[in-house]
């Protein structure tokens, strides 16, 4: 398995350069200027002398020669617009996306993989039919109209949550208060994600309790509980593996319009004001960085799939 | 014999017009003294759409600099949003010659940077030596290349010696972009963008708040300076919120997370129901504008522009874009430049017969598909909107169709702000556009209006403009400036350099417990943010 992973690692690193350089010259040929040069009335020779300070005159093949190498040294630059290191602001947005992504994911973990699993144990029940309507609600509500409905509810109805931001300002930190602002955002963000889970643990219960292996275990008198704990449940995981490691990256990678939504300082409304100042610099830092989350997250997952099954082999 | 600002006899003024007022307030308002008397302490909580790039108010920044800016570092000259006047601000008085070409600024001798050390002379000559030096790429770059010298007179005094008269040369100055800066801080630095630190955490300023905590990507606390020069704050600082969702920002304002959000008029109906929300409803001294390409042959002809304009219903238009707020006119400086005369005018009124007439005398008659067309040429262009101003949206389809009535073959060209709506201003290759343009003072009518002014991307010029721009500049006199603004709306209004479509009305809405709101919009209220406080 070892050559295995480093052979993907390595296909990978060609797959990141393919991707960043696509990015790079898409970037080149949109239209438009930084934001800090938006304004239609600044003046040309100040256009021209802050684009000269960014390189931006050069032509674009040694504009790309130059931002590769200094990417080669790990340099991914500084933000035309915010002129400070791209890895720090990265890494400065980290902490508030992981934080949202996990909790995010955990509720998917919880709710999507429990439900889906209670779903399946007593099929065509009211409780099944019950979850399946939820969990197509789920998938059918866009983000961020559930994000505007939850902030009109508990924030300006109730008032009993924040509506936007992370901390109350002004104030130390605190657990409590952290999780205030946390409940609303990672709900709406692991809607989707929970009720698309829901919907493939079931199924993907159900098709293993219809496997021989099943009813042999069944017929060898096991306790059902037993045949549902240790042979379904280990099956019925490869699928949901696969659908986990595709999530995986989704709420790492920061959740652009939640985020702005909820004024969450994360890495997806970074990737918003990014590439809507035609910050190159910070587009392709960030666009490094989810290309490297996905690749990392499908190697993990394609590690754990032998760990699940052991007839699988690489 | 120049003219002579005083900030002391100003202040005298103030003073005397507070104690005025004070005590009509308290014949008229016995009842509610306690109430209506200033309180100190206090948060003052406003978002910002989008995280601030620089702390360095000379370089080019978004909407969120400048406003954060705005209260960290001091012009010499401000615009008093409670009065729209020009006023002394870290300068307490100044002068001119009578040739305009030499402006004098006298230093408040009590201004302090935040590190303590004195606001000098020095400081002034710094900030404006780096702001002429095209290699630093300062915003207002154009207003300082006519500034032949920048000289220290005195500990406290500097004088500005201009290569041409310039009478307006202190509104420039109170317009953004000319702050000062601390030379005891920055003048190690080979160019200005290099002081990453300064420019992005730790900014020192002269203003009536310092940076206290900056969470990028969050939130920036500022409190008070204690020891700013026109006296220490109301409040006890200001929070900016980074809240990129504009409906968010509503939201938050409702639930008093807060205080003090510029507002558009969709979102009148969500704070106005809320009894401890203020609406604040403002002449905006600006406008909503159809510009057309005047490179472009077929809008040369003054017939087609004036033939343009009576073929749209704008009184309708207007009113059904934006319902009671605002107005539309003909004349090109709005009326809250109140010291501007305004000539009796004809507004070009809704007339498709009249437009149809003009046409035909330009040359352009319907072909056999009721398109008009001239030597073979059909009447064809496109109105470049940019996407995100509902206004503009809304006129530029209303626009469409009041032009294809008359016979135009009319596209409408939807485009990102920030993408090819701007490049298409910034080359010049748009055939028409909407925009929008602030009119604040007289500087702004020579950079839209000059045939080589900095914002003229239009390419409007008029020699009989042009010519009464230069006397304007070139004369002290109030009254001869009067006499001459009026020629210039007269011919501004014969010759028009656009088709006004709204003088915008605008609002802000804010937290009841926050008081003495200026009618203005946020950002050119900060310099005298000092002056709001917060009802307990």
């Amino acid at each position: 398995m070892f050559n295995y992973l480093l052979r993907q690692g390595l296909a990978s690193l060609a797959v990141v350069f393919v991707v960043l350089t696509a990015t790079f010259f898409l970037i080149q040929s949109a239209p438009g200027s930084l934001s800090i040069l938006a304004d239609p009335n600044l003046d040309p020779e100040v256009r021209a002398t802050v684009e000269r300070g960014y390189g931006l005159d050069q032509p674009v093949f040694v504009q790309y020669t130059q931002w590769m190498g200094r990417l080669l040294r790990a340099d991914l630059g500084s933000s035309f617009n915010f002129r400070r290191p791209v890895l720090e602001m990265i890494l400065e947005r980290l902490p508030a996306t992981l934080l949202l992504g996990g909790a995010a994911l955990l509720l998917t973990l919880l709710i999507g993989f429990t439900g889906g699993v209670i779903a399946a144990r007593q099929p065509n029940s009211w409780l099944d039919q019950t979850l399946s309507f939820v969990s197509f609600v789920g998938l059918a509500t866009p983000g961020f109209w559930l994000g505007i409905v939850l902030i009109i509810i508990f924030a300006v109805q109730l008032r009993i949550l924040p509506g936007a931001g992370m901390q109350t300002v002004g104030t130390d930190f605190s657990l409590l208060d952290r999780l205030s602002y946390l409940v609303l955002p990672a709900l709406v963000l692991s809607a989707s994600t929970t009720a698309e889970l829901m919907r493939y643990t079931r199924s993907s219960w159900l098709e293993s309790m219809n496997q021989d292996y099943v009813r042999t275990a069944r017929g060898k008198g096991l306790k059902e509980s037993v045949v549902h704990g240790k042979h379904v449940f280990r099956n019925a995981l490869v699928p949901v593996l696969t659908v986990f490691g595709l999530f995986l990256p989704r709420l790492v990678g920061g959740a652009a319009v939640i985020e702005s939504l909820f004024a969450w300082p994360g890495i997806g409304s970074m990737a918003v004001e990014a590439a809507i100042g035609r910050d190159a610099p910070l587009i392709l830092g960030i666009t490094m960085f989810i290309s490297v989350t996905v690749i990392f997250s499908n190697l993990v997952i394609d590690a754990l799939y032998v760990l699940i099954d052991p007839r699988i082999r690489y | 014999m120049g003219i002579r600002y005083d900030g002391l006899k100003f202040l005298r003024f103030a003073a005397l017009g507070t104690v005025l007022c004070a005590t009509a307030l308290v014949l008229t308002q016995t009842g509610t003294q306690a109430q209506s008397e200033i309180q100190k302490g206090g948060i003052l909580e406003i978002p910002l759409a989008t995280q601030p790039g620089s702390f360095n108010p000379i370089l080019p920044a978004e909407l969120a600099a400048t406003i954060v800016n705005w209260t960290m570092f001091s012009p010499l000259t401000a615009v008093n949003p409670y009065t729209l006047k020009l006023e002394p601000y870290l300068a307490q008085s100044y002068s001119s010659n009578a040739a305009l070409t030499e402006w004098t600024f006298n230093l408040r001798r009590n201004a302090r940077w935040h590190d303590g050390k004195a606001v000098t002379a020095e400081d002034v000559k710094f900030t404006f030596d780096r702001l002429r030096d095209p290699e630093e790429g300062a915003t207002n770059l154009p207003d300082f290349r006519k500034v032949k010298e920048v000289r220290v007179i005195g500990g406290y005094s500097v004088r500005v010696f201009l290569n041409s008269p310039d009478a307006f040369f202190d509104d420039r100055l109170a317009l953004g972009g000319s702050e000062i800066l601390p030379k005891h801080v920055l003048s190690g630095f080979k160019r200005l963008k290099d002081a990453t630190a300064f420019n992005t955490r730790t900014p020192i300023g002269n203003g009536a708040f310092k940076m206290k905590r900056a969470v990028p990507g969050q939130f920036f606390e500022l409190e008070a300076n204690p020891q700013f020069f026109l006296g220490r704050p109301n409040l006890d600082g200001i929070t900016f919120k980074i809240v990129p969702d504009g409906n968010t920002r509503v939201t938050q304002l409702l639930t008093g997370q807060l205080d003090w959000v510029d507002i558009e008029a969709p979102q009148l109906n969500a704070v106005r129901a809320n009894q401890n929300i203020k609406v604040t409803t403002f002449d905006s001294l600006g406008y909503q504008i159809f510009a057309w390409n005047l490179r472009l042959p077929i809008f040369q002809d003054l017939k087609v522009r004036q033939a343009m304009m009576h073929a749209v219903d704008r009184r309708k238009a207007a009113q059904t874009v934006s319902p009671n707020l605002g107005y539309i006119d003909d004349l090109y400086i709005p009326k809250g430049l109140t010291w501007v005369p305004r000539p009796e005018v004809k507004f070009r009124e809704y007339d498709p017969t009249r437009a149809k007439a003009l046409l035909a005398e330009a040359g352009w008659r319907p072909n056999s598909s009721g398109i008009l067309e001239k030597d073979g040429k059909i009447f064809e262009f496109k109105i470049l909107v940019d996407k995100g101003d509902v206004q503009r949206e809304q006129f530029g389809l209303i626009l469409q169709q009041y032009f294809s009535d008359i016979g135009m073959k009319v596209t409408y060209d939807l485009a990102e702000r920030g993408g090819r709506w701007l490049e298409e201003t910034t080359k010049g290759t748009f055939q028409t556009r909407l925009a929008s343009f602030p009119i604040p003072n007289i500087d702004w009518i020579q950079r839209l209006f000059l045939s080589v002014g900095q914002n003229n991307g239009q390419a409007y010029n008029n020699p009989r403009v042009d010519n009464l721009l230069g006397r304007l500049v070139a004369t002290a006199d109030r009254n001869q400036q009067i006499a001459v603004l009026a020629q210039i709306q007269q011919a501004l209004y014969d010759d028009p350099p656009n088709m006004i479509l709204l003088f915008r009305e605008r609002m802000t809405a804010s937290s009841a417990r926050l008081r003495n709101v200026p009618p203005y919009n946020i950002k050119d209220a900060m310099p005298y943010a000092f002056k709001l406080w917060m009802a307990r």
